[in-house]
């Protein structure tokens, strides 16, 4: 891995712990300009995998909980009447921020998750008929938590199709656990930790990554899957063209972390699961695969020489 | 039962029925309910979750239904039993449909459906049915196999498998062993025989007038002949039994005695085999292959398997049968027939004749000058019915005045008989042919005179011209026409409909020319016509492996071309990565598909290969080349070169 991303890495791994191989997708995906949605349960770390994620970008930070009763203009902002200057002053929500923390995103009601959709999508906001343009870079780490069915709205597939990444966390290892047990405190370390990017590099950087080769021979790769997740018995419905962007985005993401500036049809195969395990579902009961018996079906594509 | 085999088993059942189709018209009304009760049951099972019947249960309906299925032929075996233990099995079928083998075999039994069809029709109406049958079945295998995408969509890939299936299918039509006869109608039944029987008596040619079925089709090689000379021969009845006319008595020749001017060729194509009687334009002057000619020059066949669709023939218009004398005897009267008027009336003519021909003239006169009527319903005639005709009513259709004049003439002592066959017919614009009916029928009598020997002599001609020029329908008085026309239609109306059924027949005639009639005999003389011999049928197999591997071969070329530029036969660099690939294989080091170039990498070195610094080498120059698309063409011969020297040690195993 290349330098500066292995002291990242590195760096993260004090605070969320035993989970190399989790920030090293996250890194990816955000790098890669790609939303990240965060799955699991509550007390996990998930809220702390975001902030520090953000802190050492460099990038401002802020949070929404999200709850039933949560309303678009709460994330949006809203114009409020000034009796001085006898004007509409528009005071903007949390979402004018560079990293949006949305937790618990499957709490609010559909209205609200749809506020969050033009922002991911376009990066721009249209509130009271003007829009604004958000920051760049912006990102959405938004968390749910798959096993609290009641009083929740699950993403619809258009709005998991808008994460490049999906990736669950579990529960860290034994060792690790006891380091934090140990440790305790969490906020500590957090506070630390010091920036190891500022704005313009990580723009630099995602600039960079879109430069990253792919060659003929791995867009072929790329296809085949498509076409296979579309002609497969498996699969309810195939992958959409946005998917494929995914995929491709996500994996010249990895290969650049590898230091290398091509992609190579590994790096495909790496990223696949946490790209694509929530875009598909199963033929039989549509219910989602887990990443073992989604591989094992994708790789029987297989790869061009 | 899941949404998609839910969706399965309902297009499995319509593919069923849809073979089924034709079927139900023909089988016992039972069948078809027990069809529809099967499958409905089994809709029941997959949507609703009704218990599925279990193995016994299905046994029991199975040999239930055999027993009824043979129970309604009266335990005879015949095609019908066979076609209806097959229905019942297909409508059993969809109750055990729940894993892929049984639908497999569901469509598979649905195919063997569609071809028994061909049992019992091969008509033009049966192509659009077969193929839009064999379509949806093939949708179907198609859906089973492939459950991705609509239906429609499976729907048109069906449609496209069935279109390049096409040539293949072409050279089995034309080159697969004809086998003689029909396979498919060898045991079919003999019911509906329409045409003319042994025995001529009053109303038997008019009962056929209101026939519109067709009895044959003909195409002449030349100019046809005018209306007066499209006598049909087909049976002589020469033996008077004192009411009606029998035919008996013929004496099979190689070759009937004629001679005659200006021949003319055409081809009869039969509507069906029933016929045993070959009708051929008066007077036949070849003999088809598989028939027996007889000195009353009729033709019939030999067998009755081998009568073929179609046959060709030539005739003499103007003829002369010769101055060999029949068994005079033969055509005269005995004494004790009855109908002494008719007698007087030619012992009269005889008297005050010079010469046979004065005497048939004086027929002719009688008939025409004493108020004589064509008619489809005569009155009814009693013991002496000739004499009843000749003085009483004087209303008859052709048997009638055929009847009459042979009478008269052997009375008089002029040998006679009467000759059944078809008068005229209808030109097809469509496909230039000529449609006889079987309301055509005709009977006409036929006199020897020992100059021209047998010569045509039709009373009806001087009754109704119109009958010779116009067909029945003009001939007949207007009251009656109705009942010769084939249909109530009138106007515009009519005449499109009547281009219609013309359209439809000369397609209809087309089909059964060139595809129901290609026999062996036909293939036989396609094959010759580009000097191939096929008498042994293994010069046909031969042919027929030949014309498998052309199509083979095509549509090798085909896929090959239109795959374009396929990489691997242009590109060194995946041609070497493949070898290379290969060599370690060979060595029980195989790259899984999909494995990677570093992933494969990574499986080498953890072997320890002897080679295996050489392989990375390859393996990344290969990195390079592929993926960064870095590297210049003396890389690419260097990888080449490193691939073609790389001689990996076998892995011990």
């Amino acid at each position: 891995m290349r330098e500066p991303f292995e002291e990242i890495v590195s760096q993260i791994g004090t605070v969320v712990l035993g989970k190399q191989k989790q920030i090293q997708l996250a890194l990816t995906c955000l790098l890669a300009r790609g939303h990240l949605l965060i799955e699991d349960l509550p007390g996990i770390g998930k809220t702390t995998l975001a902030k520090v994620l953000s802190k050492c970008l460099g990038l401002r930070f802020q949070r929404i909980q999200f709850t039933s009763d949560l309303l678009p203009g709460d994330i949006l902002g809203t114009s409020v009447f000034d009796r001085k200057n006898g004007s509409f002053i528009f005071h903007p929500g949390p979402i004018f921020t560079q990293v949006l923390l949305a937790d618990e995103i499957n709490r609010a009601t559909p209205k609200t998750q749809s506020a969050l959709l033009e922002a991911m999508e376009e990066r721009q906001v249209t509130v009271e008929g003007k829009t604004r343009r958000l920051k760049e870079p912006f990102y959405v780490i938004a968390t749910q938590n798959p096993f609290e069915q009641s009083g929740t709205f699950p993403l619809p597939e258009s709005q998991l199709d808008r994460f490049l990444m999906r990736i669950h966390l579990g529960y860290p290892g034994r060792e690790a656990e006891k380091t934090l047990l140990q440790k305790g405190d969490v906020q500590q370390a957090l506070s630390d930790l010091r920036p190891f990017l500022t704005n313009g590099n990580v723009m630099r950087i995602q600039e960079q990554i879109a430069q990253v080769h792919a060659s003929d021979t791995l867009l072929e790769y790329v296809e085949d899957l498509l076409l296979f997740s579309r002609s497969a018995p498996d699969f309810a419905l195939g992958l959409s063209p946005r998917a494929g962007l995914s995929i491709l985005r996500a994996a010249r993401s990895w290969a650049f972390l590898r230091g290398r500036d091509f992609v190579l049809p590994e790096d495909v195969q790496k990223v696949l699961p946490w790209v694509v395990a929530h875009r598909l579902r199963s033929r039989e009961d549509y219910r989602e695969f887990s990443h073992e018996k989604l591989m094992e079906i994708l790789l029987q594509v297989p790869v061009p020489t | 039962m899941s949404r998609n085999s839910l969706q399965q088993l309902h297009l499995l059942i319509a593919s069923l029925a849809v073979a089924l189709m034709p079927h139900a018209f023909r089988l016992p009304v039972w069948v078809t309910v027990w069809c529809l009760a099967c499958w409905g049951w089994a809709i029941l099972c997959a949507r609703r979750q009704f218990p599925w019947p279990g193995a016994v249960l299905r046994h029991v309906l199975a040999i239930a239904g055999f027993i009824a299925a043979l129970a309604t032929s009266g335990f005879r075996f015949d095609r019908e039993v066979g076609t209806t233990i097959l229905v019942i099995m297909v409508g059993l079928k969809p109750l055990e449909t729940r894993t892929y083998r049984d639908r497999m075999m569901a469509v598979f039994l649905t195919y063997f459906l569609i071809i028994t069809n061909l049992l019992y029709s091969n008509a033009l109406i049966m192509l659009p049915y077969m193929l839009s049958a064999v379509w949806l079945t093939t949708a179907v295998l198609v859906h089973i196999n492939h459950p991705v995408g609509g239906f429609p969509a499976h729907t048109k890939l069906a449609g496209r498998m069935l279109l390049f299936a096409v040539p293949l299918a072409v050279v089995f039509f034309v080159l697969f062993p004809r086998i003689q006869g029909s396979l498919w109608q060898l045991s079919a039944g003999t019911a509906g025989v329409t045409g003319f029987s042994e025995r001529l008596s009053p109303g038997s040619v008019s009962q056929l007038v209101r026939n519109d079925d067709v009895a044959f089709r003909v195409q002449f090689s030349g100019n046809p002949p005018p209306p007066e000379h499209l006598y049909w021969r087909g049976l002589v009845f020469s033996e008077f039994d004192g009411r009606g006319w029998r035919s008996t008595g013929q004496t099979p020749v190689l070759q009937p005695v004629v001679s005659g001017k200006r021949p003319i060729a055409y081809t009869i194509t039969l509507e069906s085999r029933q016929q045993r009687w070959l009708f051929a334009l008066d007077l036949p002057a070849t003999v088809p292959p598989r028939a027996i000619a007889f000195d009353d020059h009729t033709l019939q066949w030999k067998e009755e398997r081998t009568r073929p669709l179609q046959y060709r023939m030539s005739s003499y218009p103007e003829f002369n049968t010769g101055p060999r004398p029949p068994e005079v005897k033969m055509f005269l009267l005995p004494g004790e027939l009855g109908n002494p008027k008719a007698r007087q009336l030619a012992r009269q003519w005889v008297s005050s004749a010079t010469g046979p021909a004065d005497v048939v003239s004086a027929a002719m006169a009688f008939f025409r000058g004493n108020g004589f009527a064509y008619t489809l319903n005569p009155p009814l005639l009693g013991e002496d019915a000739i004499d009843d005709f000749l003085f009483e009513t004087r209303r008859g259709y052709c048997e009638h005045y055929a009847s009459a004049l042979a009478f008269l003439m052997r009375s008089a002592g002029i040998p006679a008989r009467v000759v059944g066959g078809y008068l005229g017919g209808e030109r097809n614009p469509f496909g230039d042919y000529w449609i006889v009916r079987q309301s055509d029928a005709h009977a006409w009598t036929e006199i020897w005179s020992s100059n021209t020997g047998w010569s045509r002599i039709d009373p009806t001609a001087v009754v109704a011209p119109e009958r010779i020029t116009s067909g029945v329908a003009a001939a007949l008085p207007p009251n009656e026409r109705a009942e010769a026309l084939s249909t109530g239609l009138k106007g515009p109306l009519a005449r499109v409909f009547r281009n219609f059924t013309l359209g439809w027949d000369a397609a209809s005639s087309l089909w059964r020319r060139q595809v129901i009639g290609y026999t062996a005999l036909r293939q036989q003389r396609l094959f010759s016509r580009f000097g191939i011999r096929t008498r042994s049928s293994g010069g046909v197999f031969r042919l027929l492996a030949a014309g498998l591997l052309l199509t083979g071969l095509a549509t090798w070329l085909y896929v090959w071309v239109s795959r374009g530029r396929r990489p691997s036969l242009r590109d060194p660099v995946k041609a070497g990565y493949q070898r290379f690939c290969r060599k370690l294989a060979r060595c029980r080091v195989p790259r899984r598909p999909d494995q990677g170039p570093l992933d494969y990498l990574q499986t080498i070195r953890d072997l320890k290969l002897e080679q295996g610094e050489r392989a990375e080498s390859i393996i990344r120059l290969y990195v390079r080349l592929r993926y960064a698309q870095r590297g210049s063409n003396e890389d690419i011969r260097s990888f080449s070169r490193l691939v073609r020297e790389f001689r990996p040690a076998p892995r011990p195993s």
